[in-house]
């Protein structure tokens, strides 16, 4: 095994994870070369880099996910690696082929590992062949509405009709009735195409009150393997996680023994080597079961980062350099509590639209134990082409209960301005009594109703006065506009005038007079 | 003074400045003295009877919406005088007659279900609009007739443009 040196690498990707990404290059005198769209001159990745080459169009399939325009700004600008980071083509083993063909590593796992697991079809009959516990369902994909029904009457409702190239919760959807099944079957393909550029989809028993919770680990080209402990990432809305946390309270360390173990014989058993993640769901009883393996790193890693104090990017790069794991099992610590919450730019106060546009203004929270991973700046844009995770907020505490509080504080520091954010829903999340007693399951969101009280005596009052203060200070402006007007204007008709003061300062004949006297 | 509706709940609210950025805020006759100021971007520190506050406010539509610790407050001032001329007019008028679908964001047509002369019930999904991702359900918000459709299958719009008109 031959141990190379990168000197400079490719980040295929944009947004928080570019920047997460090239901050460990930069950590290890790697020099960084950025990809970006129409839609990303100005973006944060673009600034960050050390080069940066236009790549096409802002649609991800005629920028992000062009491999060939990709290779090419690799090979031209010398870099020996390319980075995915998570979507886009982190997990395209094309991709993988093309770098390889053009002496460019990547950095990620071989294809053959990739081939396998990439598929949950293919990577679920892996995983029954290495005796790893997986859920029941199809091996296949199902052909027709049809098939689809007919296998889901077997299997029993409900169920989770997923995308066999699927991944953060795109084209899955839980479904309790054939009925429910007949409305949904198109979308949820249709979704899996528009997603992935393939609609292939398979059927698995849905586990009631499940706990997702996954396993990092890292293989080395030599054999070697190690997991650094779990992350609950139970609190999902439209099976996306939304915050995660290391550890979880749903199993003990006789099961955290036995989940890292299952892991690794997952990982082994398809001849992996990079990080990755073993993803189970656990049911009420701490019986868990495989769900599939992400062959990335995920955008959930800091929590991991921050409880074992290990970088796993820089590791990744390390294993992607030939180099072995410079640690054992045994040398792996999970130290206190980590959460993390991402920030979407969503409104959830009106069914979480997604909300791209100008950030107006942003002030970022600090202080001890607390990480901000972002992508935006006062003044930058969120595009709509794009995920929206705007920036993810991680803090460190030595318990779960101050790892909340802490979050809870700078979740108030946070200010995002021009969009909306779902700042003010971990607000809601992080004081709901069940979510601070870990009453939660991977339907926390859709069952749970989150507390509409203020969180302080006064708030509502504090509401109302800051909204007439604000009334005020409008019209006293408009007042200060139009006297400023008289003074520069003389004579005419006073009809005339009052009509082209209205219109100049859009507001009513009424206001107008309002205003004169 | 002002008439401000929070949660269908009117209150009286009557401002004064006594020195600059200080107010005597007076609500439904309870009186308070009001230290704000503005932070960046509408951002409002208040030290309300010695409790600070941070509160993100926004206008739109005629309706402030005052973010404070998660919670979201949106809250109608309006003029006492205008409120009551406008309650005689009758007010805004509702759902009755035609009402056109416009789009809160900018997105991509993935779909059009409806066409001209389509009858819809409330709730039924007229429009499915692709952005950041994600698939958006566009629903009519009231039973009726489609009128006009202003877009087709693969148009990019941008924020409040029209969709549909249901009569």
């Amino acid at each position: 095994m031959t141990v190379k040196n990168f000197k400079k690498v490719l980040v295929a990707n944009r947004g928080e994870i570019a920047i997460r990404v090239m901050r460990a290059c930069r950590k290890m005198g790697i020099e960084t070369v950025a990809v970006y769209s129409e839609a990303d001159r100005d973006a944060l990745h673009v600034r960050y880099a050390d080069e940066a080459y236009f790549i096409g169009p802002p649609a991800p399939a005629d920028s992000y996910l062009r491999i060939d325009k990709i290779v090419e700004v690799a090979v031209k600008s010398g870099c020996d690696a390319v980075h995915p980071g998570y979507g886009f083509l982190a997990e395209n083993s094309e991709f993988v082929k093309a770098c390889e063909a053009a002496g460019i590593t990547f950095i990620g796992p071989n294809t053959e590992s990739m081939y396998i697991l990439g598929d949950k079809t293919r990577s679920r009959q892996k995983m029954i062949e290495a005796g790893v516990p997986v859920v029941p369902g199809t091996k296949d994909p199902v052909e027709s509405l049809e098939e689809a029904l007919k296998v889901a009457e077997e299997i029993g409702y409900p169920i989770m009709f997923k995308a066999s190239a699927g991944g953060g919760g795109k084209g899955m959807r839980l479904i309790s009735s054939a009925e429910e099944f007949k409305q949904v079957y198109d979308l949820a393909k249709g979704e899996a195409l528009s997603a992935f550029g393939d609609d292939r989809m398979y059927i698995e028993k849905a586990i009631i009150k499940p706990r997702h919770v996954e396993i990092q680990i890292a293989v080395d080209k030599h054999g070697n393997a190690v997991h650094f402990y779990e992350r609950e990432c139970s609190i999902q809305r439209r099976h996306q996680k939304v915050i995660e946390e290391s550890p979880s309270m749903a199993i003990n360390d006789e099961v955290r023994h036995k989940m890292g173990e299952a892991a690794i014989k997952a990982v082994k058993a398809a001849n992996y080597d990079s990080v990755g993640t073993v993803e189970f769901l656990v049911d009420k009883d701490m019986n868990f079961y495989f769900l599939e393996v992400n062959t990335r790193i995920q955008v959930e890693h800091p929590v991991t980062e921050m409880v074992t104090g290990i970088d796993l990017i820089k590791l990744q790069i390390e294993i992607a350099e030939g180099k072995p794991i410079p640690f054992k099992q045994e040398d792996i610590k999970q130290v206190g509590h980590a959460i993390e919450c991402r920030i979407y730019a969503e409104d959830p106060d009106n069914n979480f639209m997604p909300s791209p546009g100008e950030v107006t203004g942003l002030r970022l929270p600090g202080g001890p134990g607390v990480r901000v991973d972002s992508g935006i700046y006062s003044r930058g844009n969120v595009p709509l082409y794009y995920d929206p995770i705007v920036a993810k907020l991680i803090v460190w505490d030595v318990n779960r209960e101050c790892a909340i509080n802490r979050m809870q504080r700078a979740l108030s520091e946070f200010v995002v301005k021009g969009i909306k954010t779902t700042i003010p829903f971990h607000q809601r999340v992080l004081r709901n009594e069940n979510f601070r007693k870990g009453n939660i399951s991977t339907d926390f969101i859709d069952k749970e109703v989150l507390p509409e009280k203020p969180t302080r005596e006064g708030s509502a009052e504090a509401a109302l006065a800051a909204a007439a203060i604000k009334e005020y200070l409008r019209e006293q402006e408009l007042r200060n506009q139009y006297q400023r007007f008289v003074e520069t204007c003389a004579g005419g008709s006073p009809w005339k005038e009052a009509g082209r003061r209205a219109a100049m300062f859009g507001v009513s004949f009424g206001d107008v007079y309002k205003y004169s006297t | 003074m002002y008439i401000a509706t929070l949660d269908n709940v009117e209150y009286k609210i009557s401002v004064k400045e006594i020195e600059p950025d200080k107010f005597e805020v007076v609500i439904d006759d309870k009186s308070y003295i009001v230290d704000a100021q503005l932070t960046e971007s509408s951002v409002y520190s208040l030290i309300i009877n010695g409790k600070s506050y941070e509160v993100n406010l926004d206008y739109k539509d005629g309706i402030y919406h005052v973010y404070n610790e998660g919670d979201l407050f949106k809250i109608e001032v309006m003029d006492e005088l205008k409120k009551r001329m406008l309650e005689k007019r009758g007010g805004a008028g509702g759902l009755e007659g035609a009402y056109t679908i416009k789009s809160e964001m900018p997105g991509k047509i993935v779909d059009v279900k409806v066409k001209e002369g389509d009858e819809v019930k409330e709730g039924d999904v007229v429009i499915i609009l692709e952005a950041m991702k994600m698939q958006n359900e566009i629903k009519s918000p009231k039973d009726g007739k489609i009128t006009e459709v202003f877009v087709q299958k693969d148009d990019v719009i941008e924020a409040d443009a029209k969709l549909v008109t249901v009569e």
